[in-house]
């Protein structure tokens, strides 16, 4: 878990600020649908107005898009690696601490099986 | 014969899952904080009483045998037909368990103290394992394609419900049996339609709620998941014990033959057009009900247990 602290651009800004982290640093896919703005607010004791200024900030930059009926989704363009992939990575980590394995061996382990798959 | 194969298939569902219960038994229960101690109390009171369905079901199924034995028969109608109100309790029942256990864990969901920032996006199957939900959505789909081939067959009888399926026998007119047609399964999909709706609304309100504080995070996280398994357990089995037994009556009504005597020459039995298979039909009723007393008795007997889960999220101090 990573930890943002308030700043002066307000609660808006942290929010934008957390987003923008988790998108360029890959912890969200490329067209993954982003939290609810009422969901986002609700975690954070914001207001609505507050997460969705947040969401209007992102979109401005094109780490977001916003569709009507589709949601508020990752721009494919602003991630490092796909959902698709990134929802796999999730699954192994998962797996991976539910096992007790270490972050180094599922590495090494990873890294074999990249080197070693045509 | 196929009634007794239903009573095996709530003897081996029960049993069934009373060991896998049992053996998922094995640990200890761990302590969780004590603003969470309350929705643990919730579900695990709520998982219990999930057994009162199988209850209702056993009465419904049951109430007729030992009425019948006495001498009355509060399911048969003046046309020798079963009541329309004979199929949908058990899930009504459902119904029932999943409106108040939502209630009861909509006001023992602990008050947000510090925030827990939102990284991904959490749905109503965020916490629910996809076959589980495949399943559940499966059962669903069955039951409404199976309502609506099953009215689609029926005819009404002389209580004007549609409860009766037509044999045709011969140009000497037509011959009929009790089935549930739209009269007996309108009433199960729209039971079951409040059973997935109910069960919609609060796996999304759980799963939405903000988180009480960072330090309780995991926890919050542990329960929730063994809400959401619980109610989607019960939901799949309330409408699977529903589906199961209209397929059993379906088979049943499809096994029936009507006679018909002509002077010197002998009687001839006519059946539906479905017969070959109608057995087939009712033992998979009754397996569709075995299974639906599973999942409610593996739940309701295990303990339960929560095990530490870390949250994928991220932790913002946005205030």
């Amino acid at each position: 878990m990573n930890r943002v602290a308030p700043s002066e651009g307000g609660a808006a800004a942290d929010i934008h600020r957390h987003f923008r982290g988790l998108i360029v640093s890959g912890v969200l896919g490329g067209g993954e649908r982003l939290p609810t703005v009422r969901q986002v607010a609700g975690d954070l004791g914001v207001a609505p107005g507050t997460a969705a200024k947040a969401f209007r900030q992102l979109e401005q930059e094109g780490l977001v898009v916003t569709r009507a009926g589709a949601g508020t989704r990752v721009s494919p363009e602003a991630a490092l690696l796909p959902y698709g992939v990134v929802d796999r990575i999730r699954a192994l980590v998962n797996e991976s601490r539910r096992q007790g394995a270490t972050i180094d061996d599922v590495l090494a382990a990873l890294r074999a099986s990249w080197d070693s798959e045509p | 014969m196929v009634y007794l194969f239903e009573m095996f298939a709530f003897v081996a569902g029960t049993a069934v899952g009373v060991v896998l219960a049992r053996r998922a038994a094995r640990g200890v229960e761990r302590a969780v904080p004590p603003s969470l101690e309350p929705r643990r109390r919730v579900i695990r009171i709520a998982r219990a009483w999930a057994v009162s369905i199988v209850v209702v079901f056993s009465l419904e199924w049951w109430f007729p045998t030992v009425a019948g034995g006495m001498g009355l028969s509060p399911t048969i109608d003046a046309a020798g037909y079963y009541q329309w109100w004979r199929y949908w309790p058990p899930v009504a029942a459902t119904a029932v368990w999943v409106i108040v256990v939502a209630a009861a864990l909509a006001r023992t969901r602990p008050r947000p103290e510090a925030p827990v920032g939102a990284g991904l996006r959490r749905t109503w199957r965020t916490y629910l394992r996809p076959a589980d939900v495949r399943l559940a959505l499966a059962a669903l789909a069955l039951l409404s394609v199976t309502v609506l081939v099953a009215g689609l067959a029926s005819s009404s009888g002389e209580s004007g419900w549609f409860t009766v399926l037509t044999i045709p026998v011969g140009d000497q007119g037509a011959g009929s049996a009790t089935f549930p047609g739209w009269g007996n399964g309108v009433p199960v999909l729209l039971a079951a339609a409040l059973v997935a709706v109910s069960a919609l609304r609060v796996l999304n309100a759980d799963s939405i709620a903000p988180f009480h504080s960072p330090a309780t995070a995991d926890d919050e996280t542990a329960l929730r998941q063994a809400a959401a398994v619980s109610v989607l357990a019960v939901a799949a089995a309330g409408i699977l014990l529903g589906l199961g037994h209209l397929w059993l009556a379906i088979g049943s009504a499809g096994e029936g033959s009507v006679g018909v005597g002509i002077p010197h020459i002998g009687t001839f039995t006519f059946q539906a057009g479905y017969a070959a298979i109608a057995p087939a039909i009712a033992y998979a009723g009754a397996a569709l009900e075995g299974l639906g007393f599973f999942l409610i008795i593996r739940m309701a007997c295990a303990p339960l247990k929560i095990r530490t889960v870390r949250v994928e999220t991220a932790r913002v101090d946005a205030r």
